[in-house]
């Protein structure tokens, strides 16, 4: 805890963006029907309707209909269909 | 990224069993890229994956206790592989492409715009004579030593450029324009009347002035005189200048049937082909001659292109001759009158020089014995009349 806490406290001194520090996903949401994910560990449940995905920090589960995986590769994971909602759990 | 996959090729596999999901990260953390993946059942997702992917999904399968079915075999090397005993296909493909590239490495259409005054077959011709014209390679063209050669065969051009696109040549020509003439003052001059009329002004710049604004002058008279002669300067010739305006007269008349004569087309046409092909003409048709007595001819030239300025050597040219007979349509006296007036004007307009402006314009017509409509128009107008004739020095 004290390790990420001191990178957290470098990338805002030197005004860093955050990708480059520290391991947290991004993720960018094209109106409700493409999500890309980078920077994500694994596949924890895909089924059509709830998709859920393993990160750094915390999963992360995002439901819709009709949900497809468009490409996975290690570093980023495209979403497509008709996303309803795309949340983070503990 | 899909077309780069067909190139490769690729497989759309079934993957069914109990962990799909550690399925996909497996493939995932070894660099198989996969994509279209969708869940077909609890158990079961499709997926495409390339085809060199697929050959290391055994291990894969058998750690997710999954099984895998081929559901499509798609991408180049499959195409390949179907069409493999095609010989004959591949042979033609090939010698399409072949001719396609050298079809299209000559220049096949040279078109010369800009030119105003100079004949366009003088420019091609100059043109052929320094190595450029259709039928030759569009590579390797210099176009600044053309520019350069065609200038000094076509005096009147100040500027030649060539731009070749496809197979089409585009020759953009300016024309010098004219140096203006210098008036030779040294020549002694008189001027003279160049036509009679009612003088309404006279502006003498240079010369001894012999009329005045009112004074009836016939054709010839002497205006300005060239040669004076005064007591303190002795005899002295000068070249006359000066602007001398008056008012001037024209008529002309004519006699006009009551018809006029037109050739209407009849409706019947008769086609003559001809296929020009690499300079060589094929006539499709035997008889030369004009097949009607009276007819029209229309031409129309269709010239083959791959789309887009890449024209081929191959062209149809179609004459089509429309036959017509003359008819004799009756008109009435206006319409007479009404077309004798437009041709006797445009007659009188002719005639015109220089800034001739006209004041007034009327015309008349009387109705003659024979049936025939005699008309005639006058014009008033105001002109310069002066005319500058040397002056023979003894």
């Amino acid at each position: 805890m004290a390790k990420k806490k001191l990178k957290e406290k470098i990338s805002s001194v030197l005004e860093l963006p955050q990708e480059l520090v520290a391991d947290v996903p991004r993720l960018v949401l094209d109106s409700n029907t493409d999500l890309w994910i980078e920077n994500y560990k694994g596949i924890i449940e895909y089924t059509d309707e709830l998709v859920r995905i393993n990160t750094a920090c915390m999963p992360l589960s995002v439901t819709g209909t009709n949900l497809m995986i468009c490409s996975i590769t290690a570093e980023e994971l495209h979403l497509c269909g008709e996303i309803a909602s795309v949340s983070f759990m503990q | 990224m899909k077309l780069l996959h067909w190139f490769r090729g690729f497989v759309r596999i079934r993957v069914r069993g109990f962990f799909v999901e550690r399925f996909l990260n497996i493939c995932m953390h070894r660099g198989i890229y996969l994509w279209d993946v969708t869940r077909r059942g609890a158990e079961s997702v499709e997926l495409n994956m390339s085809a060199r992917g697929f050959g290391q999904i055994r291990p894969i399968a058998r750690k997710t206790h999954s099984r895998v079915t081929i559901l499509r075999k798609s991408g180049l090397p499959i195409f390949i592989a179907r069409h493999r005993k095609r010989k004959a296909f591949l042979v033609g493909a090939l010698i399409a492409m072949v001719l396609f590239c050298y079809l299209t490495s000559f220049v096949w259409v040279i078109e010369v715009t800009g030119n105003e005054t100079v004949d366009t077959s003088r420019i091609t011709e100059s043109l052929a004579a320094h190595g450029f014209s259709e039928g030759r390679l569009r590579f390797g063209v210099d176009v600044l030593a053309l520019q350069n050669r065609v200038l000094l065969d076509v005096s009147e051009l100040s500027w030649l450029w060539v731009d070749i696109h496809g197979t089409k040549a585009t020759v953009e020509v300016r024309e010098k324009k004219p140096i203006p003439e210098m008036v030779d003052k040294s020549e002694p001059c008189n001027i003279v009347a160049r036509r009679g009329g009612l003088l309404t002004e006279v502006a003498v710049t240079e010369g001894e002035k012999m009329v005045s604004v009112g004074d009836v002058v016939s054709e010839g008279e002497l205006l300005v005189s060239g040669v004076t002669d005064s007591k303190y300067e002795g005899v002295r010739f000068l070249h006359s200048m000066g602007s001398i305006r008056a008012r001037t007269w024209y008529e002309k008349e004519g006699e006009f049937p009551p018809v006029r004569v037109e050739f209407q087309k009849t409706g019947k046409k008769i086609s003559k082909n001809t296929i020009n092909f690499f300079g060589f003409e094929v006539k499709l048709y035997l008889d030369k001659s004009q097949p009607f007595a009276y007819c029209e001819k229309e031409t129309k030239v269709h010239r083959a292109t791959l789309g887009f300025d890449r024209y081929l050597p191959l062209s149809l040219n179609r004459d089509i001759y429309h036959q017509t007979e003359r008819v004799e349509i009756p008109l009435t006296e206006e319409e007479v009158v009404f077309a004798a007036k437009e041709k006797l004007c445009a007659e009188v307009e002719a005639e015109f020089d220089g800034d001739t402006q006209v004041v007034s314009r009327s015309h008349s017509h009387i109705l003659t014995d024979s049936g025939n409509i005699k008309v005639k128009v006058e014009y008033e107008c105001t002109e310069e009349i002066g005319r500058q004739v040397p002056v023979l020095r003894q």
